[in-house]
This record gives structure tokens, sequence and C-alpha cells, in this order.
């Protein structure tokens, strides 16, 4: 840091607002993007596991293996395929939330009382009716649950991918804030990320509250 | 067959068998749950499976209602085999113990999923949702919205009741649909049920592990030992004064002579003519007429013909006037619809051991003694299994 640097330079934010808030978008982009595939091949794999219990162990494994990479590594590999581009980044992105997606998906089926299940065999939903009206709605404070996690982690591990030029919030905090010798962007890179993580946890939850208004509903008189 | 005739002749002993079984069997690898089972369970039915637990009466049912394949053995339902049919194919439907309704569906909701599936217009679901919730005791306009977490177990019992009854389904399988409910409720439940029952005229299937439960409300009874045995299968009474084997007598319990005596009430018994006598009446003439009667005391009565209490012979020696204050206070005011358990169990608390039977309005209808009781259990089997118990 240049001597005589102050910490926060409040000139520099109004000057850069801009800019400041061009990174945000991407920031947010870049985590929309990547939990919503991430969502999407987890619920697909947990319908598929459901099918065939016995590729549990290879799925999760799988996914357990590819949160473990340290993200660096994970960008070393995919370069040479891939490069230094948006799709490294989203591969990298993805492959983080599947664990905690696909596990959250499975449980919150699997809380779904089996006579609940055998309920609507008997009154007849075919076996898709019963997914959508019955067993999805029921599983969904878990699976909700799930995602909250997941996007929480990816709004933090965007920051990382600033080192493969993408970064949103992460450019500002890396890029212009560390390798500048300019403390003002690391503060504002790193407090908009928190709060953009407390937000989308907050709306998220919001959200979950809304569409089941029963898992709140409490109060019996027994 | 001509219809007329068929409604003219309401023969319960020779309605149609609903639901058959055939040398119903399951096997869970090397355990046997069900034993081959036969029975037949009649048309407006109320059939009670009862045994201890593992003795296969859940199996059963479960068989029955299409969530398990039997390993041999037929399943006839209205004249049907079912064998392959899958349960909403089967004109049955089931309430599970816990009852099992969709938590994130409201009341309304959950009564209305088959209603829905078989794509009725929205207007007559609403309609018969409401009616359905009335028909099982809850205001529709005040349960209709509620979800099920925030029902009590009697509430949500209700509502299990409620949908199952939805598509009008001829059977009704019930799984211990009493059970998650403290026992005061439950009698109350178990009555309530009764009078629906009279009114829907369902045949019902329904798994206990309650003697009293299933005396209670069974028209018959299946008992199930350990093992998926059949080892009675009969009306409450004749099991009851009849156990089949030893484990029959062992369930039933020591105390069966006195679980008859809650099939029968005081209406079926022959009443005893009693000596009435009026405040200030004569005691020469009541004295005579309490010597010719068989009773051996004079019921005293107020000016309306409600009962006082109960005057000795001996308190009617000498002449003059009857003095009210000689009366022996606490007679037992019975009902006809009174049990003659609980018409016993009053009866012998107190000290005289006679029943004063009384209309709604609590005039005499006439007197019932212990003795006639305990002949009652001496003697083969009760007068009448009451009509439409409870």
């Amino acid at each position: 840091m240049p001597p005589g640097e102050p910490l926060v330079r409040p000139d520099w934010i109004v000057q850069n607002l801009d800019i400041i808030g061009q990174r945000l978008a991407e920031h947010l982009g870049m985590t929309a993007t990547a939990v919503s595939v991430g969502f999407l091949i987890s619920f697909v794999l947990a319908l598929v596991i459901r099918r065939r219990r016995t590729l549990t162990a290879a799925v999760i494994g799988t996914a357990g293996i590819l949160y473990a990479i340290p993200s660096l590594a994970l960008f070393a590999f995919l370069i040479p395929f891939t490069g230094i581009s948006f799709l490294t980044a989203e591969i990298a992105l993805v492959s983080y939330t599947l664990l905690i997606l696909v596990r959250n998906i499975l449980l919150g089926l699997d809380s779904v009382p089996g006579d609940v299940l055998e309920a609507a065999n008997g009154m007849g939903y075919t076996s898709r009716q019963r997914l959508w009206r019955v067993e999805l709605p029921i599983a969904l404070p878990i699976i909700v649950a799930g995602l909250r996690i997941a996007t929480v982690t990816t709004i933090g591990l965007v920051t990382v991918t600033s080192l493969i030029g993408q970064g949103g919030l992460g450019y500002l905090i890396v890029v212009v804030g560390i390798n500048g010798f300019f403390p003002t962007a690391t503060y504002v890179g790193a407090l908009l990320s928190v709060a953009l993580a407390v937000a989308a946890d907050t709306l998220l939850l919001a959200i979950q509250r809304r569409l089941t208004p029963w898992s709140r509903a409490r109060g019996a008189t027994t | 067959m001509d219809q007329l005739t068929a409604v003219s002749q309401p023969q319960p002993a020779q309605a149609p068998d609903e639901v058959r079984l055939e040398g119903l069997r399951k096997t869970f690898g090397d355990v046997v749950a069900v034993a081959g089972v036969d029975l037949e369970v009649r048309e407006g039915e109320f059939f009670s499976l009862l045994g201890p637990s593992g003795c296969g009466k859940t199996t059963c049912l479960r068989m029955i209602a299409g969530f398990e394949e039997p390993s041999a053995g037929r399943i006839v339902l209205h004249g049907q085999d079912v064998a392959g049919l899958p349960a909403y194919e089967r004109d049955v439907n089931t309430v599970f113990q816990d009852y099992a309704l969709f938590p994130h569906m409201t009341v309304g909701a959950n009564t209305a999923v088959v209603p829905r599936l078989l794509r009725w217009p929205e207007a007559r679901i609403r309609e018969r949702v409401d009616e359905l919730l009335d028909l099982v005791g809850l205001d529709p306009a005040a349960y209709r919205d509620r979800y099920p977490a925030e029902l009590s177990g009697g509430e949500r019992q209700r509502v299990g009741v409620a949908r199952a009854l939805a598509a009008d389904p001829p059977v009704m399988l019930m799984d211990e649909p009493f059970g998650a409910v403290d026992p005061i409720r439950r009698d109350r439940l178990q009555n309530e049920f009764l009078r629906l029952q009279a009114r829907v005229r369902k045949t019902i299937v329904f798994v206990t592990h309650d003697v009293d439960e299933a005396i209670k409300m069974a028209d018959r009874i299946a008992i199930l030992q350990r093992g998926g045995v059949l080892a009675q299968y009969d009306t409450p009474d004749a099991i009851l004064a009849h156990p089949a084997n030893e484990f029959v007598e062992r369930f039933v319990g020591a105390d069966r002579g006195l679980k008859r005596l809650s099939l029968a009430r005081v209406r079926d018994l022959e009443l005893i003519e009693p000596v009435i006598v009026q405040a200030g009446a004569d005691r020469t003439d009541a004295s005579g007429d309490l010597r010719s009667s068989s009773v051996d005391f004079a019921l005293l009565v107020d000016r309306g013909g409600r009962p006082l209490g109960w005057i000795r012979e001996s308190d009617l020696d000498g002449q003059g006037p009857i003095n009210p204050e000689q009366a022996m206070p606490g007679a037992n005011l019975l009902e006809p619809e009174t049990t003659l358990r609980d018409a016993l169990s009053a009866m012998l608390a107190s000290s005289v051991q006679l029943g004063v039977v009384v209309d709604e309005r609590e005039r005499v209808l006439g007197l019932v003694s212990v003795d006639q009781i305990s002949e009652v259990l001496q003697s083969g089997l009760l007068p009448v299994r009451t009509d439409a118990p409870g």
C-alpha cells in the first residue's frame, strides 16, 4: 500500500459507482447461472438415484470429490480444455453446488412419510402427479435450505474466479484492490459480496415461506 | 333382480360378500405374516380384524387395499378378483393409522384430492367437500382452509375419514383409526363414527389390537394370532361366550363375562314390575302389594312419578300414611340404552341392588335386578344383539 493512501476513499466510490454496479450485476449473474444449472443437474441426478438407489454412493461420492478439489486446481485442470473463460469459471462453480443440492433434494424427497405416499397411490395419483403435487411440495423446505447454502457458498466462490479474468466483485477485491494496492476497492467488493449473500439468503427464505404456508402452520390444540 | 324387491327385503345375513379372502397368505422371506386366511365380509358390515401386534392383521388390510401383493390366495372385492389391480382401482379407500393427510394441503384440498383426480367440476367439488366436512362434524367454514398441522389428533382423524369418503367407495379400510387419540377422545370419536356409519352404511374392515374397541364397534370380528393364523371369526358375543381356543380366551381377557355385558342393554331385559308408593299413601295397602310381589322394596316416587328412594317392608308395619323420611335414598336410575355392564356396576355399588329404569322424563318404566344380569351371563347367548350399536 503506498504510504499516505487512506483505507477508504469515498470520492473513488462515488466516481466509480457505474463500475461497481456493473461488477455487482456480473457477480449476481454468475451466481444465478451456477446455482440454476447446478440445481437442474442435481434435480435430474436425484430423480435418477430415486429410481436406482444403488447409484447413490457413486453420485454422492463423485460430487463429494468435486467439492473437495481446491478451486485453483480445478481451474488449472479446466484451462487446457475451456481456456480462461466464463465457461471455465461456471463449470467450477456448478460443480461445487452439486454435493449440497443433490443431498438436500434427496433428503427432502425422502422426508415424505411412507403412508402419505401410499395414500397418494391409493387415491390414484400417477407417479408423475405424485412427484409434482405431493413429494416436491412437501420436500420444498429442505430443498430450499440446500439452495440457500449453495447460493451463499457460490457468492463467496465467484470472487475467486477473478484469477481467471472473471470474478464479479472479486475483480474489485483482487485485481483493483490487492494487485493495485488500493484497499478501498477490496473493502467495497468484500462488503458488497457479503451484502449480496445476506440478501440472496433472505430472499430465498422469504420465497420458501411464501410457497409453504403450511410448514409454519403450528399451534395444534392437542 | 327387481330393485324394489331388493330394497324391501333387508336381510343382512344374506347380503352379498363385499370382501372375500380365500387362502390369503403372505410371507416376507422365511417369515409367515399371514398364514392362509379365509373370511367373508358382508355388505354394510362393520368388520374388525383383531389381534396382538405381529399377528398379520395390518398386512391383511394392506393386501386388501392393494399396497401389498399376496404370496398366495385370492382377494375378491364385490365379486371381482383384484389380483394385480392397483390400489386406486379397487373401489376401496383407506384411512391410515396416523391419517396420512397431505401436510401441504388445506383440509378442503385434502378432502378434494380424489374428486379432483376424477376431474369433477370445481363447483361440485366444493359442494362435496362442505358436505363431507359437515358429515364428520367439522364446520366447513372454520376448517376448510386450515392445514393439518393446525388440527388436533381427533380433527385430523375426521379429515382422514372425510377424505376416504370423498369418492363414496363402497368399502372403507381403516388401520387402527382411533389409535392416535387419547382414551377420552377415542371414546367420543368411536361413538361419533358409529353414528356416522349408521348414516353412510359402508362396508368397513378395521384393524385394531384393542379388544374393547372391536367389541364395541364391530358386527363381526376375526381374531388373528401370531403367525397370521385365523383363530376365530364370529360375532363379538359368540367370541366372548365361546372362545375357540386358549389363545382367544387369554386375548379377550379374564373379564370376558363382563365384556359381554357391554354388548347388551337394559332394554333387552324383561323389566320387573315395581311396587310404587307415593308419600302419604296408606301403609297397609303398600305392605300387601309388596308381600305379593317378587321384590323386597317398594319404590317411593314423587307426585310426578319420579323415583325418590326405597321403602323397606319393615317400615310399612303398623298403620297410617307412609313417611317419606323413612325412605332409603339413592335409587339407581338406568336408561333403556344403559349397557348391562354399567347397570351392574351401578347396582353393585349401592345398598339396594335394584336398578330403576326410567324414560327421558324420569318416569319409572320398571326394575332390573343383579340376579337377572347374572342369569344372562349363565345362559347361552345374550338376549339380542342390539340394532345400531352406540
